[in-house]
């Protein structure tokens, strides 16, 4: 027994040296190895992410702003990536129901060329999608009508659609939106090894998708929440 | 036990030792970008500060697109100091890893010389290289002292808006339900460059108007190039435009 003790305490030790630099995620063959780098670097990037503060709702979601954090976040929700073209000519990243703990990258995750930080929010938003025991954080229907600050529709720049009915809101400050949002906006404020522009992508792109937030009380806390400086 | 504990301790350690060891040198490790052990693929090879995140990156699509040629003969030429700073943006860009501290520390306080050859190299930048355009216009946001700085922002206000991410003269297919539940992120991406070049406006607005002795011509000026996003087709931008002058009451 006692030896069985040993062993097991020495391959705990073992694996307490790789668990925390290590990024665990299986690729499935399909995914290239140029969209697997890119998948990686802007991990790694996230693994080596530092802050001195957070705001409440970050601690509450990710913990302190570090990169231990954020892996840990990503690696809790996501063990395998896979590609797709997840159904929209659009689209950088999905989950698809049936397939518990991936997320499905397309080949827009390398062929547009995004910001970084843009990039990884939408694979933390999907990250979020992934936790089955909250039912995957399911979008809520943007409201009839969805207006702008200046009362007007909100729609596709590109197409007029407008998004008013569409599932791509969120009745929480904790859903996949909401998340994203945390992330950004403490990326933003307080990562401190973050250069500027990187922190001027997290406060653009956070700011655009608070607007996704349709609940009053829910988008007050986030604001109150990133008000906390 | 007494006796095993020494030894099972060391054994730990060692294995300890053997695990870090392996995390610094293997490729999913999140220190493998800063590992001075790994041969880096792309960039100048920079010994990075410790806590700095690297310059350095394993990314293998790293050739830039054949269609970014830098000009070979700008009109103004590049001093050897401006040149080597627009191959260190290069290297960013064929990385992709925004996040490099050269951003701050090489890509600032630039020269006339600078501003030129980038705004001329801008301008040879595809349309849908949106990110590289937009860190441009961030670039020389960054510190706008004469109108001609001012009236490249602009310039970038007015272009057309970009149809789609895939191709700027090709309209985007439309997307629904779940699908169009992202599209926030692609079309900010497709504003960026005009978003950084309002981002700089504003900035550089309130600093202006925090000084008595401002330039208050420069301030017009500026006022002038938001007014013009106004009639932008980009409606993220106009309405982005008109947020900063409800803001700043012009």
């Amino acid at each position: 027994m006692r030896k069985t003790q040993a062993i097991w305490f020495l391959f705990f030790i073992a694996q307490l040296s790789f668990a925390s630099t290590h990024i665990h995620l299986q690729f499935d063959s399909e995914v290239e190895a140029p969209l697997r780098a890119q998948i990686l670097d802007d991990l790694k990037f996230m693994g080596q992410v530092q802050g001195t503060q957070a705001t409440p709702l970050h601690q509450k979601v990710f913990g302190p702003v570090s990169g231990a954090s954020y892996l840990q976040f990503f690696q809790n929700r996501v063990f395998n990536v896979g590609k797709s073209l997840c159904g929209d000519d659009h689209a950088v990243a999905c989950v698809l129901s049936l397939w518990d703990n991936y997320i499905f990258i397309t080949p827009n995750y390398t062929k547009f060329d995004h910001p970084q930080m843009a990039r990884l929010s939408v694979i933390y938003h999907e990250a979020r999608h992934t936790e089955k025991n909250q039912g995957n954080w399911p979008h809520a229907s943007c409201p009839k009508p969805f207006l702008d600050q200046r009362g007007q529709n909100i729609v596709s720049i590109w197409t007029g659609a407008m998004l008013a009915g569409e599932s791509a809101c969120d009745a929480t400050a904790f859903g996949s939106y909401g998340v994203q949002t945390i992330l950004l906006k403490n990326m933003a404020e307080h990562c401190t090894n973050c250069n500027e522009k990187v922190k001027a992508d997290s406060e653009l792109f956070g700011s655009d998708q608070l607007n996704r937030i349709i609940d009053t009380q829910s988008r007050a806390q986030l604001e109150k929440d990133f008000a906390q400086k | 036990m007494k006796k095993k504990t020494p030894w099972l301790l060391t054994a730990g350690l060692v294995l300890f030792l053997v695990g870090v060891y392996y995390s610094l040198t293997r490729e999913n490790s999140v220190f493998h970008a800063v590992n001075p052990l790994v041969t880096p693929i792309t960039g100048s090879g920079e010994a990075t500060s410790s806590g700095q995140i690297s310059n350095t990156a394993t990314n293998t699509n790293t050739s830039v697109n054949a269609n970014t040629s830098v000009q070979t003969n700008p009109s103004v030429p590049l001093s050897p100091e401006d040149q080597r700073k627009m191959n260190i943006l290069k290297e960013i860009f064929a990385t992709k890893q925004d996040n490099d501290p050269r951003m701050d520390t090489e890509l600032s306080n630039l020269s006339p010389s600078m501003k030129k050859g980038l705004q001329e190299f801008y301008h040879t930048i595809p349309a849908e290289k949106l990110n590289q355009r937009g860190t441009i216009a961030f670039l020389l946001g960054r510190k706008l002292e004469t109108v001609d700085d001012v009236d490249f922002l602009k310039s970038v206000l007015m272009e057309k808006l970009c149809l789609s991410l895939a191709d700027c003269s090709k309209p985007a297919a439309p997307s629904s339900g779940e699908e169009s539940h992202l599209d926030g992120i692609n079309e900010t991406t497709a504003a960026y460059p005009q978003l950084m070049a309002i981002r700089s406006l504003s900035t550089q607005y309130q600093e202006l108007s925090s000084n008595e002795s401002a330039n208050k011509a420069m301030m017009d000026h500026i006022v002038d190039a938001l007014h013009e996003a106004l009639h932008s087709q980009n409606a993220r931008s106009a309405l982005e435009a008109e947020k900063v002058l409800r803001a700043i009451k012009r």
